[in-house]
């Protein structure tokens, strides 16, 4: 009995050593990384700058760089569109589920704007403390040297101003945060001018310019280059000279006018162009001098192809967006693995801007007859569209400018490798919901058999920088000098087109050299944006009133087809003026620390 | 062969002698273990149980109410939890889902205390150790009404402070049977019946679909798609391939199912070893036709529960006894199509009547690219078998220690549990098309929607947690004179290791390495004074691992006092008043499952890393990423709760017992997000923060009432009565441009939708064209004539502003959890008869109309009888439902008042009628008694909810089971 007696209490103080041994609540070691793990060694700040790129690189499809993202806040079907569909050059087909049609009803809101637009306003603001981070503990890696710490403090300068322009051109002014928020630091940074946001970009991108390369070995293609930084600040000055910013007083003033320079730099100054002039003609100069330049095949101006879905050589333009890595790409968002086209990670890109009648796609971009009209014919006339309508749309379609058949797929056009002829026309699968009469084709590679085979998208192309000098150079001068002609014409020779007439006047000038910037930009997420800087979007069939589009019917039989058209109006859109400027969303409003847009409140 | 063989005979021998023994041994009826003919147990006499320990009745100043295992078993269910409806005072189940081992119902200990992701749930302890799991796999849920001695509810600090940061939400007490001194009693019983569906959602026939379908058309400004010629089709079937009319639920589900249930137990002892042994079977077929029959490639559904147990207690000398347990359950279900069947339940909801006939007419199934045929689904998608296995084992010993001093005993015990549940699976895919009609009259198939592909199978573990839990106690029991003191002081150290869906899926590794672990200290002092004055004073010391290291620990100290006045001289001689007590208690408990049990949650004081990386190069080569996801919050803490209890014990009248417990509960620490008030330019996932506070009020009320035992009639009636009233004191939630969206201030859970104002007429729409703002309306849809009208309450000024859109939201209804609950649990007993009843019934809840059972033609789907009422011009006056339409309307379907409706029922949960064979007929067979009865669940619904069950308006029905029992004891 005794033995027992002595059982249990050993057995209990055994129990109880054991229980109160100081690490038996602690979590499982090795699984914690912190701040520090960053700087360790040169590949684990590698690791740290791709994070960056991701969060700090926009794609122009809106959804594209979405699902890999954390805190977007945003649902899969949202943003799902470039910004195509919400100007006068496209209209999603899938109009209710497409969120960003909301601009169209004049629905946007502050409480939306995230999901309708901008879902990569938080996202922003993390690549930014990032950035942050990186710039003030470089110093700590042990195994990178002088240069290699230069050149990432530039390329995340780089990305940091690249980051504002995007805020710059839909906010206007905004905080400008450049350090990490220390516990015990006030989170309070109130708008910053438009003036000394535009100061704070160049800043960076001068800092950055004399550490970039400008080009770099095959395996790092798609980081910062000095070239990009350069056709940034050509972008960040052509916005800053013009007409919604370059002014004594705003579309629609703030509540308080004191505030407007906020939103504009509250004075008109003509030397605002010359900066922009000067900006774009060095990005080209130094582009041109590193190898990049205008894709120019002279036989390949206007490509024949023929209208009964076979397929043709590429044209210079075509070759400009579907030739991977060529020699007009200056800065692209690489948003997945290379595999046949690029495969992307989650929804791509195919999905949303290929039309559902061309096969498990989701919803399609079509082009409405305003934004065809700006196509002019080969000989550099403009294209009149009968309202009663006409017998032959292919020979119609045949007589403009050879960047139309390289931009859209109309009916009898080839498409692609999966739909060789897109039959658009009433009784014709693919013109479903097809409003416009054709549908959106650039960034669809013809080898696109699924919605995988995307192509990077463009952010900077050499072709943009000859149009920025014209446009900057004839807004600064009295009359349009001879460098403005040049520059306009090098884009226009390159796909067959004549050259502009000579003797224009500054006004009229500025309406080729803007339509040569709608046909030649299409797509490329710069009309949304440009629209509004030139104050045109609520102009009747730009961004507000009437958008037309075709009747087309098959007649005859085969294999003698023809096929009739007549214009009518699909919708009426809406543009209020104080949509020229985003709203910041409600709930950081609400806040305190942020002046709402004018008409927002 | 042989010795199997051998084994058998020896087995089958030793059992008859066991039942002649049994049956000799029976002398005087008083030795049975059968409960069922006592009357409702007092509220005041008896043990209670209590947390790691028993109390008289008279001595408990807590707050505690308690349900026998003999009451449960008279409500037949495959789960424990179903049977408690209505049973305990201040504690609310609601039904879940009915599926079979898929669905539990919710438990709350006196309302909903917390928000965000903290867990509302009690904590379940089984025979003193914790039970793990979520839903099904919670070991409490499997457990049999058989093997149950009582189920305590343990509801204020006082009672659960000795569980400390895990006390908050009320404690769930099991203890189970355990064998008595003396001979073998033997009990068997038995359950043959079927389940039914209590009531299943209604759909129009294919006629009244595509008439209303056409109005929609109509309405809409479309063409209508039926012709006259079809409605006469549909309307008199004479073209079933392309005028189907197919009742999908008449095509998958059978009228009734079989259920059985066979239970057996043991019980006896002497002064060295007591037993108790309980074995139980559940057989359930699925409400689903038997689709295993017609192919090899599916399975007939079914689910089945095997339990068993086995409580030993045994003297190994006059100072040293053991107790030691051991209970497992099997569960195996088979379903075709999928483990459960949540997605043929919604697909028979959505899917209309003239989609497609069941069959082509070359035999093929019917189907088209928005919906998959269900008779198709369930023969040749393949089957699914889910097997989940429970052990609940323990081993306590324990030592007096009265050498030292009288009264005095050490115990240590162990305890170590497991739940695995496993899938196999066999799965494929068929081939549908859908038909039309030829020019020439012929039959034109469309390309197949589906592959035909072979029968691919799978070995999946789906859930499993094991627990270890170690446990030391001093305990201390003595009376001095007018003194009682007992005192208990312990150790208590567990360690959760999950792995499963309920835990993180995405991380079952790094869960699997890292268990939950508690440890901790209580103790537990009472002092009673003469009988009178209760005096008791209780403490937890507790420390869990998901806290920053300075951070873990924490006291939990509470108090209570009691005075029993009827021990006074001035009650004692009271023929009215037999028992009077009055009790108070104050306390400090918590909560420590703060957020979802997920690994990317669990760990709030340390911060988060892990972004994605990019793509360089030409050829697009990925790099990885490394990034700051969210901060860290080191002083991240458990939820805590300050708890007042007042309560009156009172029995009088010599039959009436009544239990009124009054309770105040300030809930505090509650997670918090902190990016509502952060501007997004700081960059980063800002930490969660211990900011939010509820506090929760109400009463619980416990009503007995028994006859007298002598009289041949007895009635007996046990009420309870339970109200609370919870609001959000405060939520760090973003600025509102419209206040009433706050949640601070409202209720748990307050629904916030649109105030439906009745339909918009011709004239509204006139105006509205004239000036849209004059009549408020939403933007995102053009509004018609008969569209349901909104109150327009607030514009960005937070005035009216002509639009109906999410400014306009406030608080409507109620929440979904009730406020106020009422159970009674009557019966008589007369002669040889019994009758068994248990009602629960609600009030103070909302519930709401969605989904096509309601929103007629939404999302392609079909139509209820309840779009009988809508709107047309001829019936703008009467109209019920708004003006139907074919498209998803953004309007009319918006969350609203108007698909809400009270929530409150009246159900009979349970009804049992006996009859027992007098003792002259059962001693002549040598059983100590006999008892045939016939038991149902779930008969009557009173409600007001016309088109379903108001806690199951969707999936699985509601079971009514009806059963034929035989009791037969030894």
């Amino acid at each position: 009995m005794k033995k027992t007696i002595l059982i249990l209490p050993v057995i209990l103080c055994l129990f109880i050593i054991s229980a109160c041994k100081k690490d038996f609540l602690d979590k499982a070691p090795g699984v914690d990384l912190t701040e520090d793990n960053v700087f360790l060694t040169k590949a684990d700040l590698e690791s740290f700058l791709a994070t960056v790129y991701k969060y700090s690189m926009h794609s122009n499809f809106r959804y594209r760089d979405q699902g890999n993202i954390p805190f977007s806040q945003v649902n899969s079907t949202d943003c799902i569109h470039p910004s195509s569909s919400i100007s006068d050059e496209g209209d999603a087909s899938e109009a209710n589920f497409v969120n960003n049609n909301r601009w169209n009803e004049g629905l946007v809101l502050p409480s939306n704007i995230i999901n309708v637009e901008d879902f990569r306003y938080f996202i922003r603001w993390i690549a930014m403390r990032q950035i942050a981070l990186v710039i003030n503990r470089i110093d700590e890696v042990p195994d990178a040297d002088e240069a290699f710490k230069k050149q990432v403090v530039a390329e995340v300068k780089f990305l940091r101003a690249l980051m504002y322009m995007e805020m710059l051109k839909r906010y206007g002014g905004v905080p400008i945060v450049d350090q990490m928020f220390e516990p015990g630091v006030a989170v309070d940074v109130p708008r910053s001018s438009f003036e000394d946001c535009v100061k704070f970009i160049i800043k960076n991108l001068d800092e950055a310019i004399p550490n970039l390369p400008p080009i770099y070995s095959a395996s790092q293609t798609g980081r910062a280059t000095s070239v990009a930084a350069l056709a940034l600040k050509s972008e960040v000055l052509l916005y800053a000279a013009s007409p919604q910013y370059n002014t004594a007083a705003p579309v629609l003033s703030m509540a308080n006018p004191a505030d407007n320079k906020l939103i504009c730099y509250g004075n008109y100054d003509v030397n605002r162009w010359k900066l922009a002039a000067d900006a774009a003609k060095e990005a080209l100069d130094f582009a041109l001098a590193n190898g990049y330049g205008l894709i120019d095949e002279p036989n390949n101006r206007s490509p024949k192809e023929l209208d009964n879905g076979t397929v043709g050589p590429l044209g210079n333009y075509r070759a400009s967006w579907e030739t991977p890595n060529n020699k007009e790409l200056i800065l692209m968002f690489q948003g997945g693995q290379l595999a046949g086209g690029i495969t992307n990670i989650g929804n791509a890109p195919l999905t949303f801007i290929n039309p559902a009648c061309f096969g498990s796609f989701w919803s399609g971009i079509s082009v409405p007859l305003n934004f065809i009209r700006k196509y002019e014919d080969t000989l550099g006339q403009v294209v009149t569209w009968d309202v009663k309508g006409g017998p032959d749309l292919i020979a119609k379609y045949r007589s403009l400018d050879p960047r139309f058949k390289q931009t859209v797929a109309y009916t009898n056009s080839y498409y692609t490798a999966r739909d060789p002829i897109a039959q658009i026309y009433s009784g014709g699968k693919d013109y479903v919901n097809c409003k416009g009469g054709v549908w959106l084709r650039k960034y669809i590679p013809r080898n696109a058999t699924s919605g995988n085979f995307v192509l990077n998208d463009v952010l900077f192309r050499v072709n943009e920088l000859y149009l920025n000098y014209a446009e900057a150079l004839n807004e600064f001068s009295a009359a349009p000098p001879a460098e403005a002609y040049a520059a306009v014409n090098a884009i226009r020779s390159r796909s067959k087109m004549p050259n502009l007439p000579e003797g224009l006047s500054k006004e009229q000038f500025r309406e080729r050299v803007r339509n040569e910037i709608a046909v030649e930009m299409a797509a490329d997420d710069h009309r949304f944006w440009d629209v509004k800087r030139w104050l045109l979007a609520e102009d009747e069939g730009v961004m507000k009133g009437n958008f037309e589009g075709l009747r087309i019917n098959r007649v005859g039989t085969a294999p003698n087809y023809t096929y009739s058209w007549e214009p009518y109006t699909f919708e009426t859109r809406t543009f209020n003026r104080n949509m020229y400027l985003h709203p910041f969303p409600q709930s950081e409003v609400l806040k305190g620390n942020l002046i709402q847009n004018p008409g927002w409140q | 062969m042989k010795s199997t063989y051998n084994i058998s005979v020896q087995l089958i021998v030793l059992f008859i002698l066991l039942l002649a023994q049994a049956s000799f041994a029976q002398t005087t009826e008083s030795d049975t273990i059968i409960l069922s003919n006592a009357p409702v147990k007092s509220l005041f006499k008896g043990q209670r149980n209590i947390a790691f320990g028993v109390q008289p009745a008279q001595h408990v100043s807590t707050a505690i109410s308690t349900v026998y295992g003999s009451d449960l078993e008279k409500t037949f269910n495959l789960n424990l939890g179903n049977t408690l409806y209505g049973r305990l005072s201040g504690l609310v189940v609601t039904q879940g889902g009915a599926e079979p081992g898929v669905a539990t119902p919710g438990m709350l200990i006196r309302g909903i205390n917390t928000f965000g992701g903290a867990s509302n749930a009690p904590l379940y302890i089984i025979d003193g150790f914790i039970s793990n799991g979520t839903g099904p796999s919670n070991a409490f849920m499997q457990l049999t009404p058989e093997e149950i001695e009582s189920i305590s509810v343990l509801k204020d600090a006082a009672s659960t402070a000795l569980y400390g940061a895990r006390a908050a939400n009320g404690v769930v007490l099991v203890t189970t049977k355990a064998g008595k001194e003396g001979q073998l009693k033997v009990s068997f019983t038995t359950r043959q019946g079927f389940n039914q569906a209590q009531a299943l959602p209604q759909f129009l026939n294919a006629y009244d679909y595509s008439v209303l379908y056409n109005e929609a058309l109509n309405n809409d400004g479309l063409p209508i798609r039926y012709s006259d010629a079809d409605l006469e089709a549909y309307k008199d079937g004479s073209d079933p391939v392309f005028h189907p009319d197919v009742d999908w639920y008449d095509q998958v589900l059978r009228p009734t199912s079989y259920a059985s249930s066979y239970n057996l137990n043991f019980g006896g002892g002497d002064k060295f070893v007591r037993y108790f042994v309980s074995l139980n079977a559940l057989n359930s077929q699925g409400l689903f036709k038997k689709f295993g029959d017609l192919s090899d490639e599916s399975i007939d559904s079914k689910y089945a529960k095997y339990n068993f147990r086995s409580n030993l207690d045994i003297s190994l000398s006059r100072r040293l006894s053991v107790e030691f347990r051991i209970a497992g359950s099997i569960e195996a279900s088979s379903n075709p199509n999928n483990y459960t069947t949540g997605s043929t339940f919604s697909l028979l909801q959505s899917l209309p009547p003239n989609a497609f006939p069941v069959y082509n007419p070359n035999g093929s199934y019917g189907g088209n690219a928005l919906y998959a045929n269900p008779v198709g689904n369930l023969i040749s998608t393949g089957f699914y078998n889910n097997n989940s296995r429970t052990i609940l084992s323990s081993l306590k010993f324990t030592e007096q220690l009265d050498m030292i001093t009288k009264g005095l005993s050490v115990s240590a015990a162990v305890s170590i549990n497991n739940y695995f549940e496993q899938g196999s699976r066999k799965s494929k895919q068929y081939p549908r098309y859908s038909v039309t009609r030829g020019v020439i009259g012929d039959t034109i198939y469309s390309p197949p929607v589906g592959q035909l592909t072979s029968l691919s199978g799978a070995e999946e573990t789906l859930d499993q947690y094991r627990n270890f839990i170690v446990q030391a106690f001093l305990n201390y029991q003595r009376t001095f004179g007018k003194h009682d003191i007992s005192a208990m002081v312990m150790m208590n150290n567990d360690n959760v290791t999950l792995f499963g869906p309920a835990s993180d899926p995405s991380n079952p590794t790094a869960n699997s390495t890292d268990p939950y672990k508690h440890n901790s200290a209580a103790g537990r002092l009472t002092y009673v004074l003469n009988e009178k004055y209760i005096a008791e004073f209780s403490l937890g010391y507790m420390g869990s691992e998901v806290f920053a290291p300075e951070k873990r620990y924490g006291f939990f100290p509470a108090g209570s006092v009691g005075w029993i006045l009827s021990n006074e001289g001035f009650l004692k001689q009271s023929q009215t008043i037999n028992f009077l007590k009055l009790r108070a208690s104050y306390g400090l408990v918590g909560n420590d499952i703060i957020a979802s049990q997920g690994l990317s949650t669990r760990y709030a004081y340390t911060p988060t890393f892990g972004g994605g990386g990019y793509f360089f190069g030409t050829g697009n080569t990925g790099v990885g990423g490394f990034a700051e996801n969210a901060i860290a919050n080191n002083n991240v803490t458990w939820e805590k709760e300050k708890s007042l209890n007042v309560g009156l014990d009172i029995a009088f009248f010599k039959h009436f017992e009544a239990s009124f417990d009054y309770f105040n509960r300030d809930r505090y620490d509650i997670l918090v997000g902190s990016n509502s008030t952060i501007p997004l330019y700081l960059g980063v996932i800002t930490p969660t923060l211990n900011q939010g506070k509820t506090n929760n009020n109400g009463f619980d009320l416990a009503l007995r009432y028994n006859s007298a035992n002598k009289k041949a009639l007895q009635f007996f009636a046990a009420a309870n009565v339970f109200y609370a009233n919870n609001k959000i004191v405060f939520n760090a939630e973003a600025i509102q441009l419209n206040p009433q969206l706050l949640s601070t201030g409202n209720k748990i859970g307050q629904p916030l939708g649109l105030k439906a104002i009745g339909f918009y007429s011709a004239d509204d729409i006139a105006q509205r064209s004239i000036d849209p703002k004059s009549v408020p309306g939403v933007l995102t849809e053009v509004i018609r004539a008969g569209d349901i009208k909104y109150q327009d309450i607030g514009g960005p000024e937070g005035k009216p502003d002509g639009i109906i859109d999410g400014n306009d939201r406030m608080p409507i209804g109620n929440p979904s959890q009730p406020a106020l609950s009422v159970g009674l649990h009557t019966g008589l007993r007369y002669k040889g008869f019994d009758l068994d009843l248990v009602f629960q019934g609600v009030t103070g809840n909302t519930v709401y109309l969605g989904g096509n059972t309601f929103h007629a033609f939404q999302s392609n789907g079909q139509v209820a009888p309840i779009a009988f009422g809508r709107w047309t011009p001829q019936t703008a006056e009467s109209a019920t439902y708004p003006r139907l339409s074919s498209r998803d309307n953004l309007n009319n379907y918006q969350f609203s008042s108007f698909w809400q409706r009270d929530g409150s029922f009246v159900k009979l949960r349970s009804a049992e009628i006996g009859y027992s064979l007098p003792a002259q007929l059962t001693d002549k067979v040598r059983i100590s008694s006999a008892r045939i009865f016939i038991n149902g669940t779930n008969l009557f619904s009173w409600d007001n909810i016309e088109y379903g069950d108001p806690e199951s308006l969707t999936g699985y029905p509601v079971m009514r089971t009806l059963t034929l029992g035989l009791n037969i004891q030894l």
